[in-house]
This record gives C-alpha cells, structure tokens and sequence, in this order.
C-alpha cells in the first residue's frame, strides 16, 4: 500500500463530533448534538410542565438540581432544550445557549481519576474550549429514569434549524482549543 | 570499606527531611518537596459538580488539566489574598491542584529526630513538627482524597 493510501485512510478513520454548549447553574455545559431535537424560548415553551411538540411529548429534567447547582433564573437569554434519545423525550432549561463546537473524540478529555463518585456516570469528559472548559454530559444519564408519552400537541420547533446552520457563537472562541 | 562508607553516607541522607510549608486559610502546613509538582498563580478554576468529597472543579494548565483539591474546605477556612498561588501535588496517576494563600511558601530542612507522629485527623498527615508553640502537620498529599 502506498502512503498516500494510509494517509488517506486514516484520515478517514477520524470521527468529528458535535456538541451544543449551554450555560447552566453558571458552569458550561455540552450537550451532545446528535439527541437535540430543538431550542425554544420561554415564550414558546409555556409552562414548567411536559411539553408537547409536534406529537411528542418532553418531560422537563431539571439538570441544575440533578448536578447539585442552583437554578437559574428566568431571563431573555433562557432556552428550553429539546432532547431525545429512542423513544425517550427530555426538555432541559438553560441560562443561555453558545452554540455548537465539532471535535475529535480525543479531543475530550477523560474526567481525572480523582473524581471517584457518582459523577462518573454524569460526564463523557472535559472538552476544553479556547475560553474555559466545558463538562460534557452523558445523554443515557440525563435521560436515564424518563417514561416515554406521547401527545397530538403541536408546538413549532423554535429555532434549532437556524441555529444548526449558525458558526460557533464568537464567544465560545471558535471552538474547541486542543 | 567500601560498603561501610556507602551504609555511612545513606544514614546521613535520611536523617534530613525536605519540606515546602505554605499557608491556607492563615493555617501552616508542610508537604515534602519530592511530593509537589510545581508552585504557580492560581489562574482560577472550573465547576465539575461531583459527588467526591472535596474535589468539585479543575484548573487549566499548560500541561493539562488537573483536578483542585479544596483543601480550606477541608479545614473549613478561606484561602487569603488577591494573588492566590497553586500548589501541584504529585499523586499516582496524576496531579492535583491545591490552592494555596498569596503568601510565598518557602522551603526548610528539618533534622528528622525533629519529626513526629501527628496524631489528630484533621487533615491527611503522618507526621508533624513544631514551630515555637505551633504544631505544624506535614501532608500526605499522595492521601489526598483518598479518604
């Protein structure tokens, strides 16, 4: 084999990911992209309770409480996250969203052994970002312990569309930093 | 002959002990040099909420990323100054920050017949030595958090 060849081939080998970055409890959070299903705002997701989109049902979690952070309050920048994973529906307040980072799985980085409890099980790792650090979630976790429902409710999808089609919020300084 | 000397020159190497005493919290502690991994500022530190006793957050270096191990928390102070300093414990598997007050830590040497069991628990600490009225503990940083 040539080494064009392996060049090529192992340049295929290597997997990008996407995480959406979220501020919650005042720490950054990534949410993996693939069990995003939409974004809305305050208005659009009406009260605390189960969410109805478009035939499906989320059940609120409340992460900060789950993490032991405080909640945040309500303000123009809080985002309800739609998450889904299978049949399991999930909807997730935030106190602002950054936008979404692409890395390489080696990119994150392994939670240090010290971390000997529960947490564990939370995190996939650390991803560090070219401004701060950021601790990215387990999805089977986050969902872990909701039943599905479904309802004939319709809700527009906000605007996760537009926001997948955005770059990197300048803020989050264009991404991971390693 | 030879292997008199050598026994000789070894018993005198051991009765030496190498500390770095730094303060946290206004309280004075030592650490043996061969455990800390470097002094630096302390560039602030980030939340990973977890349910290991102590250890909640990281702080970003140059080598990597490493896990803070809230040791005023421990001692139930808060750590003094403007111009906090890391203190960067070696343990198995990697290192862990500490952070430290502003006060510059500074390095002694002790004759070891100066060192004694510390008795309290405190604090993860063997052996301890006093200093007038003060009894000084020397950490087991390779411990911490280990309880």
């Amino acid at each position: 084999m040539s080494l064009r060849g392996r060049q090529a081939g192992a340049r295929l080998r290597v997997s990008m990911e996407r995480y959406l970055v979220v501020t919650i409890g005042g720490m950054q959070v990534a949410l993996s992209a693939d069990a995003v299903e939409g974004l809305l705002t305050i208005a659009e997701s009406g009260s605390d309770g189960n969410l109805a989109v478009q035939g499906h049902v989320y059940v609120p979690v409340d992460l900060a409480s789950r993490l032991g952070l405080e909640r945040d309050r309500d303000s123009p920048d809080t985002r309800v996250v739609l998450l889904a994973q299978g049949p399991v529906r999930a909807s997730v307040r935030v106190a602002a969203v950054h936008g979404l980072v692409e890395c390489e799985r080696r990119q994150i980085l392994p939670l240090p052994h010290q971390f000997r409890g529960a947490e564990r099980e939370w995190y996939v790792g650390l991803l560090p970002l070219s401004v701060g650090m950021s601790v990215v979630l387990q999805t089977m976790w986050l969902l872990s312990g909701i039943k599905t429902a479904v309802s004939p409710g319709a809700v527009s999808y906000g605007n996760w569309q537009a926001l997948m089609s955005q770059p990197v919020s300048p803020s989050m300084g264009g991404g991971p930093s390693c | 002959m030879l292997r008199g000397a050598v026994g000789r020159q070894q018993k005198s190497v051991s009765r030496s002990c190498y500390l770095l005493i730094f303060t946290v919290g206004g309280r004075r502690l030592a650490v043996k040099t061969d455990e800390v991994g470097g002094i630096s500022s302390w560039g602030g530190s980030f939340p990973v909420p977890s349910r290991t006793p102590f250890v909640t957050a990281v702080v970003r270096q140059d080598r990597g990323v490493f896990p803070v191990f809230d040791l005023a928390q421990l001692l139930h102070v808060a750590v003094q100054g403007e111009q906090r300093l890391c203190l960067l414990a070696k343990q198995p598997g990697g290192a862990m920050a500490i952070c430290i007050d502003e006060e510059m830590p500074s390095l002694h040497t002790l004759d070891a017949g100066s060192v004694h069991p510390y008795l309290k628990s405190d604090v993860p600490a063997a052996e301890s030595f006093t200093v007038g009225f003060e009894e000084v503990p020397i950490l087991s940083l390779a411990r911490l958090g280990q309880a």
